[in-house]
């Protein structure tokens, strides 16, 4: 009897534990939809409870048009978001478009130095923005880079991490794979373009998702290399938006749906990303 | 003389391991030849080298008349079949077959009466939408082969193409590529280290060992007339019974197991001389007429048709293939007798055959 029984207590167990994660992950999120349902007033006076209040329809509408809040100087939100999109496509792009070739070259060329080449692109890793962003932003600026997608998204594109794990992924394509290839005298550029890249879109799916929510998530460098509010990018206005608590009047409830509409375009990515994935996954060869 | 010639090719791995030693060998045109040896013997470089996979650190490569030593795979006009298909997962099958020719320049429609015709040939037309992932281990096998067939190549080089499947299967597939082979008449070159494959589908056989060719020849005559112990070893299942003796002074041969032994074909031998005695399983027949030496049965395998004894010979085991009749229990004692046509000797220090 126990022994019948066993098997479903475990999966309710676990499933209970599956609930619980899920509903700890999904709390923030409900308490950010809760919360910009309130008008500013209410969240002050601390009415703001589990269920949502009257003015959500209200808070949307000032946030997407902007009335009722152009008076803090805020940039546009539609604005915003389209720049933070186009800004985490060209890194997301960019780093991949550079480090498929580079991991390309360094697994499958002899050249001079190779070793050498190898550690240098690692050592970028021990360089990411933060700590070589005073002479970034001096690049940038002689360039006349400042207020420009070029500024924003150059610096970041240089990948050590995705040259590395596509580096990976490349080497666990087997060998007798490549020997074929050079007796159906495929040349080095067409063996990159007919079988290495199709055979890798699992990396390159699972590192769109990374790379995009990085550069979605870029906060400080665009806060340097934009200098006009037209070029703020959706995490800046976030920020600018919580300052506001500092100022005297904070607009939580404006914050929270921005935020929740900042969460848009990466879930969008994700989600297609990850039929793509899991496509790849459960194509895989054995 | 224009099949394939290998004029002194040698290969040493990294400076230091030595996988093939300097080897001169004439692979004859539109026949099958078949490497043959244990793992590690250096056939596969050998293979590596024929499709300029490999470059060897010595000697020359001639294919169909022309020195191919450096020229690239792809242009030596040859196709590989190799032991895990590689065959590209993310194409169909037609693609997988097509892709070479496309490489190459052909024209679309050339390519599609090429790859239609080979899938016919192998019985894989209806297969050629498919993805790899979605064939049998056979299928993907009679792929890997229509990639090679549609190159329309002068030599077919196969590596232990047959080693990931079945047993079953494989005996269909082997008779397959000798059928095919044989139809299209292209040199082929083909490693194993099966020794049955290399017996049934050789027409040139050819035996290594740590990096030499140690013998080679039509299979039949490998086998009846091994040059040294390890090819009259490798070659035949059952394996050859080995017994240790030495000459007597009556020219028969003592056996260090205890029983003594005619040789006949052997009138020349020094009295005193150790030597290596080789009996194949089937050179033994039990209760002959003329039956001079007796065995105790230990062991019967039933194999069907026949089957095999195991014997204890004086104090040594021997294997003999026997047929069905008569009925015969373990622990039976009884009359056996050597071929002494069939008798080898071998040299117990060089391991080389007397003759
Ligand atoms: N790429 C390589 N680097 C170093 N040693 C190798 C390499 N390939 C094969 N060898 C060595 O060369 C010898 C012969 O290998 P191989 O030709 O593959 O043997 P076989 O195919 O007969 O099993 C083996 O000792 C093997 O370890
Ligand atoms: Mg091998």
């Amino acid at each position: 009897m126990a022994n019948i029984a066993a098997p479903a207590l475990r999966r309710a167990l676990s499933n209970l534990l599956l609930a619980v994660a899920a509903a700890v992950l999904i709390l923030p999120v409900w308490f950010a939809l809760v919360a910009s349902s309130y008008n500013g007033a209410d969240f002050l006076a601390g009415h703001v409870g589990l269920w949502f209040g009257k003015h959500g329809l209200a808070t949307y509408q000032a946030v997407i048009t902007g009335h009722g809040i152009v008076a803090m100087a805020l940039p546009n939100i539609g604005r915003a978001l389209v720049t933070s999109t186009i800004m985490a496509l060209l890194i997301t792009i960019g780093k991949i478009a550079i480090s498929l070739p580079s991991a390309f070259a360094v697994t499958y060329f002899r050249f001079p130095l190779r070793g050498f080449w190898f550690a240098l692109i690692f050592v970028t890793l021990l360089l990411p923005i933060e700590v070589r962003i005073v002479p970034t932003f001096q690049v940038a600026a002689n360039f006349h880079m400042l207020n420009s997608f070029t500024g924003l998204t150059l610096p970041l594109i240089a990948s050590a991490t995705a040259t590395f794990l596509f580096r990976q992924t490349f080497l666990s394509i087997p060998e007798e794979l490549t020997e074929a290839a050079r007796l159906d005298g495929a040349s080095p550029m067409r063996f990159f373009i007919d079988i290495i890249i199709p055979m890798s879109r699992t990396s390159i799916a699972a590192l769109t998702v990374i790379l995009f929510i990085y550069g979605w998530n870029q906060y400080l460098w665009p806060l340097l290399v934009t200098t006009k509010t037209s070029w703020s990018t959706i995490v800046m206005v976030i920020g600018r938006l919580s300052q506001t608590a500092a100022e005297g009047d904070p607009v939580w409830n404006y914050t929270m749906a921005t935020a929740l509409l900042a969460l848009v375009p990466p879930v969008f990515v994700v989600v297609a990303m990850q039929r793509l994935f899991v496509r790849g996954l459960t194509e895989m060869e054995k | 003389m224009a099949g394939i010639e290998l004029g002194n090719v040698s290969k040493v791995y990294q400076g230091s391991v030595t996988a093939l030693k300097p080897t001169t060998l004439t692979i004859p045109e539109g026949g099958l030849t078949v490497l043959v040896g244990p793992s590690g013997c250096g056939k596969s470089t050998l293979l590596r080298i024929i499709a300029g996979l490999e470059e060897p650190s010595s000697g020359s490569v001639t294919i169909a008349g022309r020195d191919v030593t450096k020229v690239e795979p792809a242009d030596r006009d040859i196709a590989m079949v190799f032991q895990n298909y590689a065959l590209y997962p993310h194409m169909s099958v037609y693609d997988n077959m097509a892709y070479g020719l496309k490489n190459r320049g052909t024209s679309g429609a050339d390519i599609a009466l090429r790859v239609n015709e080979a899938a016919r040939m192998l019985g894989i037309e209806a297969l050629l939408q498919r993805k790899p992932r979605a064939l049998s281990g056979g299928q993907r096998q009679r792929v890997a082969m229509g990639r090679a067939i549609v190159r329309r190549p002068k030599a077919f080089l196969f590596d232990e193409p047959l080693s990931n499947l079945d047993a079953k299967l494989r005996g269909e597939m082997r008779v397959e590529i000798r059928t095919l082979q044989q139809r299209l008449g292209v040199t082929s070159v083909y490693v194993t280290h099966d020794q049955l494959e290399a017996m049934t589908m050789a027409d040139h056989l050819v035996v290594m060992r740590d990096g030499v060719i140690v013998q080679q020849g039509p299979p039949g005559r490998v086998y009846d007339e091994p040059d040294n112990v390890f090819v009259a070893g490798f070659l035949g299942a059952p394996p050859i019974n080995l017994l240790a003796g030495s000459v007597g002074e009556d020219g028969r041969l003592h056996l260090d197991c205890g029983p003594q032994v005619d040789l006949p074909a052997f009138p020349k031998l020094q009295p005193g001389r150790k030597v290596t005695l080789g009996v194949r399983a089937e050179a033994i027949s039990i209760a002959a007429p003329a039956a001079n030496q007796q065995a105790t049965i230990e062991l019967i395998e039933e194999l069907g048709p026949n089957r095999l004894l195991h014997m204890r010979f004086g104090t040594a085991k021997i294997i003999c293939v026997a047929p069905r009749e008569p009925a015969l229990r373990p622990g039976e004692t009884i009359p056996i007798q050597l071929d002494t046509a069939a008798l080898k000797l071998f040299d117990p220090e060089t391991g080389s055959a007397c003759r």
